[in-house]
């Protein structure tokens, strides 16, 4: 499908997001599993767990970038032990920019 | 002791964590030093912007940016939790091609439909566009020009622009893409209950011991409300999870009666449960009998396609679709008894063991049930039978309207409920389920709008793929699109809506915040503003109204929506669009402006700016000089109060977390048409579904009729289309989202490994799927996470590289106009290099 080239090429356009981030997070998982994966977790880069009570599991993590934590993330979701993994909060170290 | 900044903020992350988790946490105790205060941030409440669910998210504002967000602990929806879209919602407003500025096609200086966009000011960009409105309604009048919106407006920005449109233009030509998206379940709604949404709400999560997912993926596309039935399922001994779907995904995993069955037989499964019902002897009977009446519904409807297609010259029941009559209870049990386990079992491809331990769910009288379901049953060639046969199992066994019981659709878009719906911009629809058809609607519309008596067009407009084959037959001329990607977004686009948007007698207007497809296929592109840029309200899937302040300056020339309908108004006068005759017979409107008419109307532009809460902006009230959120509000409010639609008042919005309509003395409801828990439900009455004159809701007699398109020796799979977790809709703000972007760069065709094997394909091989509309090129996935049947593909419509939609069929739900992205045929081709 032709689109009108007086525009620049739109797509994945790369905003400045800061020098740091940081992020918290709730990890679900079956309460007998809990230990095991928090374990896994804290093993990760740049992670901590900061509490574990029944199937719940609280996850903060820092990264260069938001990708990082994104990534990691992903990451978590995909242990096999994870039902549902949740972001809570995030904030940039430094503002981000529009590039 | 004081922390290093960056300790203090993960002590905050993680303290916040663990309320929304409900733990308490040492970390707690130890107060940062200086408090929240200390990091210098403003934080204000918002509902998310991306899905119907309706989380809170606490935005924390410096220096005019957003530099933090975390879930509203204080947010009953979401209670602290945060999906990964939720996460990078502080993003989307600073991409890098970000519109800043009006871009008009031009050559010499001049607009021409075949130049090249230049950047212009708002005041050319509207005398260019107006000039074009005028010049249409004086050769076509009023069904020459139209709108296309979105279930992501404000509500404000739906009410003024269905006012513009239906009471500035006379056009009823406004739909919004919630067409796509859950037009099916609001018919459905109107059809059994008569009036529209849910009568539960998400409290039912916590109080049922059955979830039965009607070809919905909540842990992908609704993933806090998932976590919640996580919760209840892991907590909950007996609780039971079913997941229908016509490929295994991610809901899978928690499903104890997972199902694959045949697309389109969810008609048959439906009835087939209905027949377990009544031949085990598990009716509710004084239920049905002081509660429901018994319908049947026309059938042969056809699949909504262009008249001359041969599929509608043969549905003998296409002329009048939404047509039923009456039955009863016998003749309904009659009719379901056709639909035996075995016979059902065979047609959709499901154990039969597994169909029945599905029927014992609803048909147990101890056992209750909430069914969900999103795009499954709505993008459906007969989602609203799909919709009121689901019903018919609730209401067979009397649950519904209590806690833990109900039949509960979900919404893809934010405000799907809240706007498109509530507001009423489809084509047949005014405010609070009130009808374009119905004279007695049109006349207290024109009352509470102060227009003349008679004076609103009577006939329904165009739904939105009629707009496109409108459009691209030059019946439409003007098209104005707000808010939403249409030309991804539409179904056989490369046939129909990219025709119809490039047509040379036609003008096509998209306001976005980003150059989609969409905007790039238009003569005009207006920069907008987007979600916390601007003030804003929203209604999510369980009736919850929700509003946010604007929290930053939006980026160079940048304007809401809802600035952009109403200062365009300026540009018309009475004299130039009304009819002579009305001016006639009502010289009072002569002279005017439609500004004048529709909002300097005494009633909009009644609150003064001094209203505005104190440490707030609100850039478009500025440049009007009234609080124009509030008088909008204020006047679509006066259309449901009283009538089953209650809205709290403007101002408690802004300091509570949502509440859910009708709200009556001050408090929500959150289960309808049940004694003492809806205020309209008198004492002594019980029940009472009284959207209904009769007080009755029904139950429809419809049968398993097969999709408009199947596969065949030819094309030889089903396609499936649908989304992925990190990106909404078509991608247009998350693909904008560098991390979003690289979690799922590219959009893949998902595939049963012994089908790759068969087409001597593996895993990333580059295949073009093909239907008979169009083609798309993109690679093979056999290991992801939705694990297909064999002879079914899916492809996620995100990537505006590959244009699934060229490849789909634009059949809808004939009653909805609802198009069915989830069934058309194609075959699967190798590329070879």
């Amino acid at each position: 499908m032709a689109v009108d080239a007086g525009l620049a090429a739109s797509g994945a356009a790369e905003p400045q997001l800061g020098t740091g981030h940081i992020a918290s997070a709730v990890i679900s998982t079956h309460p007998a599993q809990a230990n095991a994966l928090a374990a896994r977790i804290a093993s990760l880069p740049e992670t901590e767990v900061h509490a574990v009570v029944g199937g719940r599991i609280v996850v903060v993590m820092e990264g260069a970038h938001a990708r990082a934590l994104a990534d990691r993330l992903d990451a978590i979701a995909a242990l096999p032990e994870t039902l549902a993994a949740a972001m809570v909060f995030e904030q940039a170290l430094e503002p981000m920019d529009r590039a | 002791m004081t922390l290093a900044r960056r300790d203090l903020i993960k002590a905050q992350a993680a303290a916040i964590a663990a309320a929304a988790a409900g733990i308490p946490l040492a970390a707690e105790a130890q107060p940062v030093a200086g408090g929240r205060a200390a990091l210098e941030i403003k934080w204000s409440k918002a509902p998310c912007r991306f899905c119907g669910t309706g989380c809170g998210v606490m935005v924390g504002v410096k220096d005019d940016h957003v530099v933090a967000t975390h879930g509203d602990t204080q947010a009953e929806v979401n209670r602290g939790l945060n999906c990964v879209k939720g996460y990078f919602l502080s993003k989307i407003m600073y991409g890098a091609d970000r519109l800043t500025t009006p871009l008009l096609r031009k050559r010499n200086g001049v607009y021409a439909k075949d130049g090249a966009f230049e950047p212009v000011s708002w005041d050319e960009a509207f005398d260019v566009m107006a000039a074009q409105v005028k010049r249409i309604l004086k050769e076509k009048g009023p069904t020459g020009i139209g709108m296309f919106g979105s279930g992501q407006w404000t509500i404000w920005e739906g009410y003024a622009a269905t006012k513009l449109m239906r009471a500035g233009f006379r056009s009823n030509n406004l739909d919004p893409n919630a067409r796509h998206c859950m037009a099916s379940a609001a018919f459905a709604f109107m059809r059994s209950f008569g009036m529209d949404e849910p009568m539960g709400c998400y409290d039912d999560f916590e109080q049922a011991d059955a979830f039965v997912l009607w070809g919905s993926n909540m842990a992908e596309m609704h993933p806090i409300l998932w976590t919640r039935i996580t919760d209840r399922r892991l907590s909950t001994p007996d609780c039971k999870v079913a997941v229908l779907s016509t490929f295994t995904n991610r809901s899978s995993d928690l499903a104890d009666i997972p199902i694959v069955f045949k697309p389109g037989t969810d008609l048959a499964i439906l009835n087939y449960i209905a027949n377990h019902i009544i031949t085990t002897g598990r009716v509710n009977k004084d239920f049905v009998r002081e509660h429901t009446l018994f319908l049947k519904a026309q059938t042969d409807i056809g699949y909504g396609l262009r008249p001359d297609d041969p599929r509608e010259k043969r549905a003998a029941g296409a002329k009048d679709p939404a047509a039923t009559t009456p039955t009863d209870f016998d003749s309904y049990a009659a009719f379901v008894a056709d639909y035996t386990l075995e016979k059902v079992a065979a047609l959709s491809g499901v154990e039969a063991s597994q169909l029945h331990a599905l029927a014992e769910l609803y048909a147990d009288p101890k056992r209750k049930v909430v069914s969900l379901w999103t795009m499954g049953f709505n993008q459906h060639v007969r989602g609203v039978w799909a919709n009121q046969l689901c019903y018919n199992l609730h209401l067979l066994t009397g649950k519904i309207s209590e806690p833990g019981n109900g039949p509960f659709s979900l919404t893809g878009q934010p405000s799907a409920c809240g706007t498109a719906r509530e507001v009423g911009t489809f084509a047949h629809r005014l405010p609070a389920d009130m009808l374009v058809a119905n004279p007695a609607h049109r006349k207290h519309t024109e009352e509470l709008w102060g227009l003349p008596e008679g004076f609103l067009n009577p006939v329904p407009g165009y739904h939105a793929v009629q707009q496109d084959r409108m459009l691209k037959d030059g019946k439409l001329n003007f098209l104005w699109v707000q808010v939403n990607n249409n030309l991804q977004a539409a179904p056989n686009s490369a046939n129909e809506t990219w025709r119809g948007y490039r047509n040379p007698d036609n003008f096509i207007v998209v306001s976005d915040a980003y150059p989609t497809v969409t905007a790039k296929a238009a003569d005009l592109i207006l920069p907008s503003a987007m979600w916390v840029e601007k003030e804003g309200a929203y209604g999510n899937a369980e009736r919850r109204t929700a509003f946010w302040h604007q929290l930053v300056t939006p980026p160079g020339e940048a304007r809401s929506d809802v600035w952009q309908v109403v200062e365009f108004s300026k540009r018309f006068t009475t004299d130039e669009v009304w009819p002579v005759e009305t001016l006639a017979a009502h010289p009072q409107y002569r002279g005017k402006t439609l500004f004048q008419v529709l909002f300097r109307n005494g009633s909009v532009d009644r609150f003064p700016l001094t209203d505005i809460e104190s440490g707030y902006a609100c850039d478009d009230s500025q440049r009007f000089g009234f609080y124009l959120q509030k008088g909008l509000f204020e006047e679509y409010a006066a259309f449901g109060r009283g009538h089953g639609h209650d809205l709290a008042p403007f101002d408690t919005y802004h300091q509570v977390r949502g509440l859910r309509w009708p709200v009556v003395d001050g408090k929500e409801t959150r289960w309808r048409y049940r004694e003492g828990l809806d205020p309209y439900v008198k004492p002594g009455q019980g029940i009472r579904f009284y959207g209904r004159p009769d007080g009755r809701a029904v139950i429809l007699t419809a049968p398993y009729e097969p999709p408009a398109e199947s596969p065949d020796a030819e094309y030889g799979f089903w396609l499936v289309t649908g989304r992925v977790l990190e990106h909404w809709h078509s991608g247009s703000m998350t693909m904008r989202v560098p991390e979003l972007y690289r979690a799922f760069p590219g959009a893949r065709v998902f595939m049963n490994p012994l089908d790759a094997r068969r087409l001597g394909i593996n895993q990333g091989a580059e295949v073009e799927v093909i239907s008979r509309r169009g083609l798309i090129r993109s690679r093979i996935e056999i290991r992801g996470r939705n694990r297909m049947p064999p002879g079914v593909v899916f492809v996620p419509w995100f990537d505006a590289s590959q244009l699934i939609n060229q490849v789909t069929l634009d059949a809808t739900d004939p009653i909805s106009k609802q198009t069915d992205f989830k069934k058309c045929a194609v075959k699967i081709v190798p590329v070879v290099a």
